[in-house]
């Protein structure tokens, strides 16, 4: 039966997997190019990301959201995931939060102007799911490290009940395998090869989705031209 | 490749056949679209025909030509199952009565627009998607398909401030749930690297996130299975996808939106929004979680180091309890008060999410036969639902007389003396929403609660499950007193005016099918159940 | 295969030294010197042009010791009053927005240069012992492992648009605003058909590297000519033209010229910018135009490729010429690549050319046309062209 005890040791854990995480992180960490290149993107992500919600005028909230992007994408690219950021570059940065800007300039949102005090509690809850998410994070780092250990050790050894676990070895031998692949993994070739096998159905799907989208933009955006007195013949003529 | 064997290559793995129903509606949606840019016409009623048209086609092709049994393809994207066909035959018939319902409806409304079908089609390939989708990711873009159509047809009469706040209310709260549910499949996938639910259930949730991972332990030498977070992941990923549904099927806390929503949306859309949506969003939180919580005795030999995944069953369970109860409740004695007859039946409706819900809760504890008995009971009872709810909605269709005239419960007073047809009609939905024989309603509570009872017989259990069937019961008897105040109204005062009620054919048409079909699966369910037996014995794999 | 390409395809080792930070440095910095010159060098041209063609003199006033030289001059004059112009911040502007703008404009137009191949690779060998031949390959392009490099080249263009949009916002006038606002609806609809256009050059080409398209359209023999090289104008001409009509309008170049239209909005975007700061708005539009002509030359022009030399005139390879006179094959490599480079530089002057061709002959859109040409003409001509395309390879093999 449900047993709140269960979920005691859980947390605990997770206490102790942060701890564990920051305490390898410091003492282990190789500081190549790569890092450091990493740990910049990364801190401009970060703080460009706050500044998207601190920022006092919509404007620079959305300029600082093109950084975070734009650092997002140098980290796929540090990832070799070459196209995933050139994707993100051009899609999220050059599309997306253009038009972003464009209706916040059509609006004229100077400054932010309805800033309404908020009630404390909503910000005490926003403190504590943002620190179970920080607690998630630094919880699959450890995660991540596990991997690491499976990696390193082999696997020779037979696990104490890999019978049980069929999918065990083949998952270490995943892992395996792609560290090989991860340097070609993100070549446009390999992403659209996945795309247009594995994720076909979901990617004609995705195109369906757009579609409502189109119409629902078009259904709504017209009805304000459509205040006309009862009974006149609508004109179907769209936006020319 | 030669030809022959890219034929073959297409057909092993992008087997069309699978999915012709959908390509059907979709295309359907499509040329209705293309119709309504190029056919000047006054009258809407010929795209009506041709959307019904390409409704039947589907219809046909899913209940004569369906692939069949536990076929997947697109790399396990779909899986075309009875349970798939079950629920794609639910969205279909639903699509087809709410156009039936519109076909007269939309001018009173001043919303005539071609669109109006195109959404309607493509939120019924939404349904469809959910009911077909093996894979969370299908699962996600279905869910997003069909809100996305729905924002838009809750929003689509032109000038009513009512309408508007509907389609808006609706949209930003479902946006959130979108978010949460596409969290907890992220956070799914990165416990265990996968989102198809065929892999994910056949693997019990093994896959090298969750269990995969072996610590060296430096002072023996050997491998241990290591704790890992993976497995908290998982669990908050499956709370997050139950949120993002629990919001969908409008069941309690996530039902502050459902009264506005479905008063200020158009009628039809309203019928269409209770029965479609949540039928789909069973489908797809029927398919996800009564796989992957099953984990067995997988973790037994370790058991110390996944209690917290074992436990997953029994927590959700009793999640699954109390917001079914809470579903249940709240939405009955909300019903109780109401004046508005529409208002009064999206009450109603949360209160019915409520009671499918006791029979998802119950498939969880219960295996074998039993299982897929509730199963089925659900299935059943979503079946019923379809037809009782959009008769009722189309009734007070019916009643409209423009803006939102005859929805008020006085609007009914004497009804039965000028239009006892309709009168009678209305009375079998009430009598089935209600739960009274002979009408489907019956049936369907029957066979939900009696899987209670069955499942009360579980070792351990037997609190939990009688005391949810005896709550199931007593708030059936609440929702008599409110279904039947419309009765009261209709036959037993007498009407201070006579309303005039058209009896256009299309809306006729839609009324007497339900009529039938509530008395149908009534007086000989078995046929009815029977499918739905098959639908949830597929579910299971293996 | 080109004579280079099947150099490097014998050889038993290829070093590359494309992977060197100083040397990417060094090129980085050498090329875009080269196109900071060429700026000054198109603004003469474009005055010298505009004047050949309305039959008018030209500049020609600025002399020195006595010698008219074509208002050569004339470049240098502009440079020394942009710097010692007051730079002028209005009263509304955003202070930080608007002084970023320019930058916001002028670094995306630079960094596309880093996948552009100006010419072919240089080389130099050693012969082993055992008879191994080492070949060491050195692009002179910056950035040349990067395999998305289309894609990065439509990414980082299209982030122009943010140095055009906030520069007219920041201001703080209306005609700027007009003009950044025409200016991003109209990159943005332009954006679309451009892409599309490539696409069915794409699907030929099977690659996304500039350096590999240009390989691909050294082969020769189309339609059975011998001399006929694989060009892209001759397998796309739809494509082409889309491109071309697309490039002018992204460069927001006349007749695409909305953005600026001096006759209603003053100067568009840049009308409040004064000194070094709309030097570098002026930089920044010369410096796209030159993009977007290396890209047509590349993607349809066959890049460095000279003509006649294709694989089906057999001995005609410059650099089997070359070594011919008893070279060492860097030297040989060398002077190819000059040439190659100069053949380059000299197909993309011509598409300036053109640019600056159309500018002064035809009259500006009006707006809605424009918009009209896009969406409704353009957009369905790329689909069409992806179509055909897809078919023609479906059925008729690469």
């Amino acid at each position: 039966m449900i047993s709140l005890e269960s979920y005691i040791p859980a947390l605990a854990f997770l206490a102790e997997a942060a701890a564990d995480a920051v305490k390898t992180g410091a003492s282990e960490m190789n500081f190549g190019a790569g890092d450091f290149f990493f740990y910049l993107f990364a801190v401009i992500a970060v703080f460009s990301a706050f500044m998207v919600v601190t920022a006092e005028s919509p404007i620079s909230s959305a300029l600082f959201l093109v950084v975070t992007f734009f650092a997002m994408a140098a980290i796929y690219a540090l990832l070799s995931a070459h196209f995933l950021a050139v994707i993100q570059v051009l899609v999220y940065a050059g599309a997306i939060m253009v038009l972003f800007l464009f209706v916040i300039m059509l609006l004229d949102l100077r400054k932010e102007e309805l800033i309404e005090k908020r009630h404390w509690l909503l910000g005490a809850v926003g403190f504590v799911v943002g620190i179970a998410l920080v607690v998630l994070m630094v919880a699959s780092f450890r995660l991540s490290q596990n991997v690491e250990v499976a990696v390193k050790s082999g696997t020779d050894q037979e696990a104490p009940d890999a019978a049980k676990f069929p999918a065990i070895q083949e998952s270490a031998d995943q892992i395996d395998g792609s560290r090989i692949e991860a340097a070609r993994f993100g070549t446009t070739r390999r992403v659209s090869k996945h795309l247009f096998r594995e994720y076909l159905f979901p990617f004609e799907v995705a195109s369906l989705l757009l579609l409502v989208g189109i119409i629902g933009v078009v259904v709504i955006s017209r009805r304000r031209r459509r205040r006309r007195p009862p009974g006149e013949v609508i004109d179907e003529e769209g936006a020319s | 490749m030669n030809p022959s064997g890219i034929q073959l290559f297409l057909k092993q793995n992008f087997d069309i056949q699978t999915v012709m129903p959908l390509i059907v509606v979709a295309a359907t949606a499509l040329l209705v679209l293309l119709l309504e840019a190029t056919i000047r016409g006054k009258s809407r009623t010929f795209l009506t025909a041709v959307s019904l048209v390409g409704l039947g086609v589907a219809l046909l092709l899913t209940l004569f030509n369906f692939p069949g049994a536990k076929q997947s393809s697109f790399y396990g994207m779909v899986r075309t199952d009875a349970f798939a066909q079950f629920f794609t035959v639910i969205a279909l018939a639903a699509g087809s009565l709410t156009l039936l319902l519109s076909a007269n409806y939309l001018p009173k409304i001043k919303s005539d627009t071609g669109e109006f079908h195109a959404l309607v089609l493509l939120a019924v390939c939404g349904m469809i998607l959910m009911a077909i989708g093996n894979d969370l990711i299908v699962l996600f873009l279905g869910i997003e398909t069909m809100s996305i159509a729905m924002y838009i047809l809750c929003g689509i009469r032109v000038d009513a401030e009512k309408s508007n706040e509907s389609s808006l209310k609706y949209l930003l709260l479902g946006a959130f749930a979108s978010a949460f549910l596409l969290f907890g499949i992220a956070l799914i996938y990165g416990a265990t690297g996968t989102t198809n639910i065929e892999a994910l259930i056949n693997s019990g949730g093994v896959l090298y996130g969750i269990s995969g991972i072996k610590e060296y332990q430096w002072d023996t030498g050997a491998y241990q299975f290591a704790e890992t977070a993976a497995q908290y992941f998982f669990i908050l990923g499956v709370a997050f996808v139950f949120l993002g549904f629990a919001f969908k099927i409008g069941a309690v806390p996530f039902h502050m939106w459902t009264p506005d929503v479905y008063q200020g949306a158009p009628t039809s859309v309203t019928g269409f929004m209770a029965v479609g949506v949540k039928a789909a969003a069973f489908a797809a939180l029927i398919r996800v979680f009564l796989g992957i919580v099953d984990f067995g005795d997988l973790y037994s030999s370790n058991a110390i180091a996944y209690q917290p995944l074992m436990d997953l069953k029994d927590v959700l369970l009793g999640v699954i309890w109390l917001v079914a109860v809470l579903t249940m409740t709240l939405g009955n004695l909300s019903a109780l008060i109401q004046t508005n007859l529409k208002r009064m039946l999206a009450f109603s409706s949360i209160a019915h999410a409520g009671y499918a819900l006791v029979g998802v809760s119950v498939a969880l504890r219960l295996s074998g036969d039993d299982r897929d008995a509730a199963v089925g009971a659900v299935m059943f009872y979503l079946l019923a639902y379809m037809f009782m709810n959009l008769g009722a909605f189309g009734v007070v269709i019916m009643m409209n007389r423009g803006n939102d005239e005859g929805e008020h419960l006085h609007d009914y007073n004497g009804l039965a003396s000028y239009r006892p047809l309709v009168a009678a009609a209305m009375a079998v939905f009430m009598f089935s929403l209600a739960g009274i024989p002979p009408t489907a309603g019956f049936v369907g509570k029957f066979y939900i609660f009696s899987a209670a009872v069955s499942a009360g017989t579980v070792e351990g259990y037997g609190l939990y499950f009688y005391s949810l069937a005896i709550i199931g019961v007593l708030n059936s008897i609440i929702s008599v007193y409110y279904y039947l105040y419309p009765l009261r109204n209709m036959y037993f005062v007498s009407a201070e005016r006579e309303h005039k009620v058209e009896l256009r054919p299309l809306m006729s048409a839609s009324i007497l099918i339900s009529t039938i079909f509530v008395l149908w699966i009534g007086v000989m369910p078995k046929g009815f159940l029977s499918r739905a037996l098959e639908g949830a014995k597929a579910l299971f794999f293996g | 295969m080109h004579g280079i390409f099947t150099l490097l395809a014998t050889s038993t080792h290829v070093e590359s030294l494309d992977g060197d930070w100083l040397w990417a440095l060094i090129k980085a910095i050498a090329f875009v010197g080269i196109f900071l010159t060429i700026v000054p060098v198109m603004t003469w041209v474009e005055r010298r042009g505009s004047a050949f063609i309305q039959d008018r003199v030209g500049p020609n006033r600025i002399t020195v010791f006595g010698i008219k030289n074509a208002g050569l001059l004339f470049p240098m004059a502009d440079g020394l009053k942009f710097l010692f112009k007051e730079d002028f911040l209005p009263e509304k502007a955003e202070k930080i927005l608007y002084t970023l703008a320019p930058m916001m404009i002028m670094i995306p137009a630079f960094i596309v240069y880093a996948v552009v191949p100006f010419s072919s690779p240089i080389m130099h060998e050693s012969v082993a012992d055992d008879g191994a031949i080492t070949r060491y390959i050195f692009s002179i392009q910056i950035a040349p492992n990067l395999g998305v490099g289309l894609l990065f080249v439509f990414a980082i263009a299209s982030l122009g648009t943010y140095g055009i949009i906030v520069g007219g916002w920041s201001g703080g006038s209306k005609y700027s605003f007009l003009g950044s606002m025409r200016a991003c609806a109209q990159m943005i609809s332009y954006e679309i058909p451009l892409t599309l256009s490539v696409i069915g050059i794409l699907m030929v080409y099977q690659t996304l590297s500039l350096q590999g398209m240009v390989a691909h359209q050294t082969g020769g023999g189309l339609l059975g000519i011998s001399w006929l090289p694989h060009w892209g104008i001759f397998v796309q001409p739809l494509g082409f033209i889309l491109f071309l009509v697309c490039a002018f309008a992204e460069t927001n170049r006349a007749p695409f010229d909305v953005v600026e239209s001096d006759s209603e909005l003053v100067a568009g975007f840049h009308t409040d910018y004064s000194g070094f700061k709309f030097a570098l708005f002026f930089m920044a539009e010369y410096a796209s135009m030159v993009t977007m002509s290396a890209l047509i030359v590349i993607l349809f022009f066959g890049g460095w490729h000279i003509p006649i030399i294709t694989p089906e005139n057999p001995g005609s390879y410059l650099i089997d010429w070359f070594r011919g006179f008893d070279m060492s094959l860097l030297w040989a490599s060398i002077l190819t690549t000059v040439i190659h480079f100069a053949v380059f530089m000299a197909k993309t002057g011509f598409f300036l050319w053109l640019f600056i061709w159309v500018r002064w002959t035809l009259p500006r859109f009006r707006y809605d046309q424009l918009q009209a040409l896009g969406w409704k003409v353009l957009l369905p001509l790329g689909l069409v062209n992806v179509a055909i395309t897809a078919l023609l390879l479906l059925f008729y093999g690469m």
